[in-house]
């Protein structure tokens, strides 16, 4: 699995460092779900204090802590690319994964009881593409 | 509805119940959204004369259509009330990321009636809609009342508006804040606080949609592509500052009595950049990203931190009073932001009071023992806290420049330099674009509609549409209709939850036309929007928010001028030095100004034919119920 590619995050200084202005997590609600919703969003931007912005991205993991933590199976990995990938109809909606990973990766959707957990948009990551700082990179994962 | 989210949120504050209503279609395509539907709503709630804290007064939150979505920099509000600086028309806008939230709640406005009882701030959640007690929050600035209620609700998801402490204790100078700096200024805070209401708390959970989505996102983009940085990333709106830096020549020194300060280049944007900013922070969707975020390490401020300053804080902090040192600039930002105080009209009460120190008027026993002397940043950080605090000294100025002069008497008039009551920030005699903007804004002074027409002016747009004179500082022939397009320009962000920084400021006046906003109002709401009808409601909110400050402060032609000291006094420095304005071509420009609205030149109001023309009949009606009164 030596081309797998994720989302890196770069360590970026003034003045290109994560703004927060939350362009990733629209257009990621808007590729997935058809709206604009930053808290469905694939991609997740924390804050700290008022202050500081992190994204927070999938790791794509080699052991996926969140597939082994899944009391019922409804995660696995995706052979093409390595993301991961929900059998909705096996999930419980117990959100462990979301608590247990450790990247905070992934979020809840509170409306359909489910995680949501980036896909990569099939190769073409909208968040790379729309991040302004230029903070996100589509990069191998080694 | 698509882009509007269709839903008006009403909070009876005194009775504490919540209502929800439809947002009429035919309002919303009247004036669009967030200013306009605000300007509108104010109107018909609030009918006469009243006491700005007077229950009776409303305060209105709006998101405009577009605000939330992929549409770059849609992250603007407005707050509207009676205002307590005026009397009239009062609004103010703010950025950072309430407006997207409100909208994520589902509200496009949120309409706050009468008084609670005791403190109180509103929370909206998944959860519901709930007035819940502020007791543990009041007293407590507008960082900690924001970090509290994260704490209390658990989430950092949490979007939140409030006042400081200067809200609570309704200094006319206050502002809703949100985040560590946004504010909404313009005396919105202290409506806030007469109405007991200490914050807003908002965690969104309705997807937004729009109407054309594809084509939508298609064109956000490309209009996102071709904006994302330059000096407004590197300086924010301080840039402004550079090129004084460069003359010497600064326009609001020494509460207007000199526009040459020996100190400016101390506090040089460029060195701001170097020595203080740590990181780049945004408004919601913005590439620009002009808000910074700021770190002192050394020196007596050692250990203090916050975000921006905007060029508004150093002319207020530092030009104004004469202050040459960025640290204690910056400690006077975070004091007034954490305080919840205007630094504009703060600044320039502050540097009102020093003029009348420097002339006797005020002396060491009418200021608490306090040395008002240019340049004095202790007192000038101490000044803002009694201000906030209503304490004394601070007691007269907390009520702003006008009314503190009043309240002082002995003269001081003279050197109170406001316009409608609202203090004037920066000298602009020598320009009469910006002078006319200025006198005929209908919120009182402005310097962010109607402005800068002399100073970054799209030439060709003007030269073309308006013809050569309007150009020129001093040129007569076609300035009232070129400040009308720009007055209308600028109102169209406003009420489509757009930042102005971004569509007009940074872009230049002309980039984006009534037909580019149009377009997008267009695909996001799925109406029919023509670049005349975006046109036709930014007039029409013009002519509305003219109508109320008639009717509830009798503003009229008479009111529409500039201090008095601009058409005494020349200036003393930069390229115009010795000039001053001419009070023919004043009243000339003026009378133009009035044929380019239609408006009638004898009292400078709508007339009832102009109003019905405009699709204001209602409005049309109740002119002629109350002019009589006020002619
Ligand atoms: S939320 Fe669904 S996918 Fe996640 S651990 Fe629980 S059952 Fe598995
Ligand atoms: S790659 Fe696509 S799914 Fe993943 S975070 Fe980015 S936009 Fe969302
Ligand atoms: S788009 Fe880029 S700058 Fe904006 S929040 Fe996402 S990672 Fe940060």
């Amino acid at each position: 699995m030596n081309d797998i590619k994720k989302i890196t995050v770069l360590e970026k200084v003034f003045p290109d460092n994560c703004s927060g202005c939350r362009l990733c997590q629209a257009i990621c609600s808007f590729e997935h779900e058809g709206s604009f919703a930053p808290w469905l969003a694939r991609i997740i931007v924390i804050e700290k204090d008022f202050r500081e912005t992190t994204p927070h991205t999938c790791n794509l993991c080699e052991e996926p802590v969140c597939i082994a933590c899944c009391p019922f199976d409804a995660l696995s990995k995706s052979s093409e690319n390595g993301t991961i990938i929900l059998d909705e109809k096996n999930c419980t909606g117990c959100g462990r994964c979301v608590r247990e990973c450790q990247y905070k990766a992934i979020v809840f959707d509170d409306e359909r009881m489910i995680p949501l957990i980036c896909n990569l948009c099939g190769g073409n990551p909208k968040c790379v593409d729309v991040c302004p700082r230029g903070v996100l990179s589509l990069s191998n994962k080694t | 509805m698509y882009g509007w989210t269709g839903k008006i949120l009403i909070v009876d504050l005194s009775n504490r119940k919540v209502s929800i209503e439809d947002t009429d279609i035919n309002l919303a395509k009247k004036f669009l959204g967030g200013r306009g539907l605000n300007s509108y709503f104010l109107y018909k709630e609030v009918k006469n004369r009243i006491d700005p804290f007077d229950p009776s007064n409303v305060l209105i939150f709006g998101a405009g259509p577009l605000a939330g979505t992929l549409m770059p920099a849609s992250c603007r509000f407005t707050v509207t009330a009676l205002s307590s600086t005026t009397g009239g028309h009062g609004d103010a806008n703010s950025g950072g990321m309430f407006a997207s939230e409100i909208k994520y709640a589902g509200f496009d406005n949120i309409i706050f009636r009468g008084k609670a009882d005791k403190p109180v701030y509103l929370r909206i959640d998944r959860k519901g809609i709930f007035i819940e007690d502020a007791g543990e929050l009041w007293g407590k600035d507008s960082w900690d009342t924001q970090a509290a209620l994260r704490k209390k609700l658990g989430g950092e998801e949490y979007q939140i508006a409030c006042i400081g402490i200067a809200g609570e204790n309704l200094a006319r100078v206050a502002s809703v804040m949100h985040g560590l700096k946004r504010a909404a200024a313009k005396g919105m805070g202290a409506v806030m606080g007469s109405k007991n209401l200490k914050a807003i708390a908002v965690k969104g959970f309705k997807p937004l949609k729009v109407a054309r989505s594809k084509e939508f996102a298609d064109k956000a983009l490309k209009i996102l592509k071709s904006h994302i940085r330059g000096d407004m990333t590197l300086y924010g709106t301080t840039g402004g500052v550079i090129p004084e830096v460069k003359s010497g020549y600064s326009p609001a020194s020494k509460n207007l009595q000199t526009t040459v300060f020996e100190g400016i280049k101390y506090i040089d944007p460029r060195i701001l950049r170097e020595k203080y900013i740590t990181k780049v922070k945004s408004c919601y969707g913005c590439s620009i990203s002009c808000g910074r975020l700021y770190d002192v390490k050394e020196g007596e401020f050692s250990g203090l931190d916050g975000e921006g300053p905007e060029l508004a804080a150093l002319w207020s902090w530092g030009t104004q009073p004469q202050v040459a040192s960025l640290p204690a600039i910056l400690k006077a930002d975070v004091l007034s932001n954490r305080l919840g105080v205007d630094c504009i009209e703060t600044g320039n009460t502050i540097a009102f009071a020093m003029e009348c120190y420097q002339r006797g008027i005020l002396t060491k026993e009418d200021t608490d023992g306090l040395e008002l002397d240019w340049g004095n940043y202790k007192t000038v950080h101490t000044l803002i806290e009694k201000i906030a605090k209503r304490e004394g000294i601070g007691d007269i100025l907390s009520e702003g420049v006008e009314r503190a002069s009043q309240k002082i008497g002995k003269g001081s008039h003279e050197f109170a330099h406001t316009i409608k009551g609202q203090s004037v920030s920066s000298d602009m005699r020598v320009k009469h674009g910006i002078v006319l903007g200025y006198a005929t804004s209908t919120r009182g002074a402005d310097h962010l509609r109607g402005l800068l027409i002399d100073d970054v002016m799209p030439v060709e747009y003007i030269k073309k549409n308006f013809g050569e004179e309007a150009l020129k500082s001093k040129g007569v022939v076609g300035k009232g209709k070129a400040v009308r397009w720009i007055q209308d320009i600028t109102t169209v962000p406003d009420c489509l939850g757009l930042c102005k920084i971004f569509y007009i400021l940074s872009a230049g006046y002309s980039v984006f036309t009534f037909s580019d906003f149009a377009e997008m109002l267009t695909l996001a709401t799925g109406e029919d929007f023509s670049a005349s009808d975006v046109e036709l409601a930014t007039e029409r909110i013009y002519n509305v928010e003219r109508m109320f400050s008639a009717r509830t402060a009798g503003f009229m032609r008479k009111d529409d001028t500039v201090p008095e000291r601009f058409f005494r006094e020349p200036t003393d420095g930069g390229s115009s030095k010795g000039q001053k304005l001419d009070r023919d071509r004043f009243e000339i420009i003026l009378d133009d100004y009035y044929s380019a609205r239609g408006w009638d030149k004898s009292n400078g109001l709508p007339t009832y034919e102009k109003l019905k023309s405009i699709g204001l009949d209602d409005i049309a009606e109740d002119t002629r119920k109350f002019t009589d009164n006020y002619l």
